[in-house]
C-alpha cells in the first residue's frame, strides 16, 4: 500500500473516531437523563409507594431550589437583556422601515428577531453561564468531597437527588425565563417604537398579533426545552466525570460551558434552518 | 425508632470470591480475594499502609464494584445487582468515612435526618429528638444548625460516623473511625458503639485504624490486607 494512500486510510479512521466518539458521548448523556428520570420516577424505593412519596418530596425540595438559583436569580440580568434586546431591534429596524413606511412590520420583525431566535439564545447563554457553570462546578465539588459515595451509603440514588432535581428544575427554569425574556423584549420594544413612532398600544399589539403563528410555540418549547434539557445534562455528566481531585472541577466546568454553547447553538440554527426551509416550501419558494 | 417502613434485609454472611480491583489497568489493589467476612464480629482490617485497606471496606459497602470476582450476601450475589435491588442490603450497611462524606449545603441536623426523611424510616418530630440527643451526648447541640465548613474537622468526622449509626445498620463499615477526634469524644463513641453491639443492633463491625489498643480491646478478628491479598489472622495481636 503507497504512503499516501496509508496517510489517507490513517485520517479517515482519525475522523471515524471522532465521530464515533461523539455518538458515544451523546449517548452517554441521554442514558445519564434517562436513568435518572426512571430512577426518580420508578426507582429506589419501588413497591414503597408510601416511601416514594417522601424521597420524592426531598428530590422535589432540590428541584424547587434549582428552579429558584437558576431561574428566579436570574430574572433581573434577564429583565435588563430583555429590555435592551427589545429596544434595539425596534431601534435598528426603525430606521429601514421608516424609509418604506412599513412600521407595520414592526410586529413581524420582534416575532422573528426577538421570540424565534435572540429569545432562545440570549436565555441559554445566560443560564449556561450562570448554572451551567455553576452545577458543574458543584457536582465537580461534591465528588471531590465524597458527598456522592455519601449519598449512596445512604441509599440515596444519585441520579435521582443529584441529576433529576438539575435537568428537571433547569428545563423549567429555562423555559420560563425565555417566555419572560419574551414578554419584557415586546414591551422594551413597545416602548422604543411608542417613542420613535408614537404608535398607539392597540396598533403594536395588532401587529404582534399578526406576525405570531401556531409553530412559533411549537419552536418556543423544542428550541427552549432541548437548550434546558442540554445544559443542564451536560454540566451534571461533566460534573460527575471527576475523579477525586480538586484540580477536575475548572476543567469539567470549562467542558461543560463549552459543550453548552456549541449544542446550544447548533441546535438553535439547525431548527431555524428547518423552520425555515419549510415556510419556503409552504409559501412555494421551494 | 419508629415502625421500619422500607424493608431490609438482615446481614446473615458476606463473602468475597476471587475478589480482584484495580483502579486502572496495571495497578492491581487487590487480587483474587476469596474471604468471609466473620458476620457477628468485629474485624481489623490492617495491613502496610498504602496496600488497599480503604478500597476494600468501600468494597464492604459497595461504593466501588469489584473488577473482578463476587461479592456474596446472604449467599446472593449482590456485587451484579442494581442499585434498586441492592436498596434493602445497603440500608444494613453503614459506612463512615475517613474524611468528607457530609453535604456541604445541609445542616448537621439535616445531614443526620437526611437518610431518615428520605426513605421515612422515621417520624420527624421523633428524629428530630433523637438527633437532639445525640448532640447533647457529643455537646454540639449549638451547632447543629450549621453547615458543614462552619464546624471543627473533628466535628465534621463524628457527624459522619453518627450519622449510619443512628439508621442502626447490623452491618458498620469504619474508615479510621478515631483520628481526628479529641480522646473524650473516642471514649463516648466508642461506648455508644459497644453498647450498640450489646444490644445486637450493630452485630458486625469492620474497620481500620491507625490506633493499636482499640481492636485489642474489642477483641477484633485481625483481616490483613498486603500485596493485593486479604488473609484472616485471629484475634488482634
Amino acid at each position: 500500500m503507497s504512503d499516501e494512500m496509508t496517510i489517507l486510510l490513517q485520517q479517515a479512521d482519525a475522523v471515524g473516531a471522532r465521530i464515533f466518539e461523539f455518538f458515544r458521548y451523546l449517548g452517554s448523556l441521554g442514558l445519564l437523563v434517562y436513568l435518572s428520570f426512571r430512577a426518580t420516577i420508578f426507582g429506589s424505593t419501588e413497591g414503597h409507594t408510601h416511601v416514594k412519596k417522601y424521597g420524592l418530596r426531598q428530590v422535589f425540595s432540590v428541584v424547587s431550589a434549582q428552579i429558584y438559583f437558576t431561574g428566579w436569580q436570574a430574572l433581573p440580568m434577564i429583565t435588563v437583556l430583555a429590555l435592551a434586546a427589545g429596544g434595539i431591534a425596534i431601534l435598528q429596524s426603525s430606521a429601514q422601515l421608516s424609509l418604506f413606511g412599513g412600521t407595520g412590520m414592526l410586529g413581524s420583525i420582534l416575532v422573528i428577531t426577538i421570540v424565534r431566535e435572540m429569545g432562545p439564545l440570549i436565555t441559554a447563554l445566560i443560564v449556561i453561564a450562570r448554572s451551567g457553570a455553576a452545577v458543574a462546578s458543584e457536582i465537580g465539588n461534591m465528588r471531590v468531597h465524597r458527598e456522592i459515595e455519601a449519598l449512596e451509603v445512604m441509599g440515596i440514588n444519585p441520579l435521582s437527588y443529584i441529576v433529576f432535581p438539575r435537568v428537571a428544575g433547569g428545563v423549567i427554569s429555562v423555559v420560563c425565563l425565555a417566555f419572560y425574556f419574551n414578554a419584557i423584549s415586546l414591551v422594551g420594544g413597545f416602548f422604543v417604537s411608542r417613542a420613535i413612532h408614537d404608535l398607539p398600544f392597540s396598533f403594536y399589539f395588532e401587529s404582534l398579533a399578526n406576525a405570531f403563528v401556531i409553530e412559533d410555540i411549537i419552536l418556543f418549547f423544542v428550541k427552549n426545552g432541548f437548550s434546558g434539557l442540554m445544559i443542564f445534562a451536560l454540566a451534571c455528566h461533566q460534573g460527575l466525570s471527576v475523579k477525586l481531585s480538586s484540580h477536575e472541577v475548572p476543567q469539567v466546568t470549562t467542558k461543560a460551558v463549552v459543550h453548552s454553547i456549541i449544542a446550544v447553538t447548533s441546535f438553535n440554527v439547525v431548527v431555524s434552518v428547518i423552520f425555515y426551509v419549510k415556510q419556503l416550501v409552504r409559501m412555494g419558494i421551494l | 425508632m419508629s415502625e421500619l417502613k422500607l424493608g431490609r434485609y438482615r446481614i446473615r454472611s458476606f463473602e468475597l470470591r476471587d475478589v480482584g480491583f484495580s483502579y486502572m489497568p496495571g495497578s492491581c489493589i487487590l487480587d483474587g480475594v476469596t474471604l468471609q467476612i466473620p458476620v457477628g464480629g468485629i474485624t481489623h482490617v490492617t495491613g502496610p499502609s498504602g496496600q488497599g485497606q480503604s478500597t476494600l471496606l468501600k468494597m464492604l459497602s459497595f461504593l466501588v464494584e469489584p473488577t473482578a470476582g463476587r461479592i456474596l450476601v446472604n449467599d446472593t450475589v449482590a456485587s451484579e445487582m442494581s442499585f434498586e435491588e441492592f436498596l434493602p442490603w445497603r440500608l444494613e450497611i453503614g459506612y463512615t468515612f475517613e474524611s468528607g462524606g457530609l453535604l456541604s449545603n445541609r445542616t448537621l441536623s439535616e445531614n443526620l435526618m437526611l437518610p431518615h426523611l428520605y426513605h421515612n424510616l422515621s417520624d420527624i418530630d421523633e428524629l428530630s429528638q433523637k438527633v437532639l440527643e445525640i448532640a447533647k451526648t457529643f455537646r454540639f447541640q449549638n451547632q447543629l444548625n450549621q453547615r458543614p465548613a462552619m464546624v471543627s474537622g473533628g466535628l465534621r468526622k463524628l457527624v459522619t460516623i453518627l450519622r449510619p449509626i443512628l439508621l442502626r445498620p447490623s452491618f458498620l463499615v469504619m474508615d479510621d473511625p478515631f483520628s481526628g477526634l479529641d480522646p473524650e469524644t473516642t471514649r463516648t463513641l466508642e461506648s455508644l458503639i459497644l453498647d450498640l453491639r450489646e444490644k445486637n443492633e450493630v452485630e458486625t463491625i469492620c474497620f481500620t485504624s491507625r490506633d493499636e489498643i482499640w481492636p485489642k480491646r474489642l477483641g477484633a478478628n485481625s483481616l490483613w490486607v498486603e500485596n493485593g491479598r486479604a488473609e484472616l489472622r485471629g484475634l488482634a495481636a
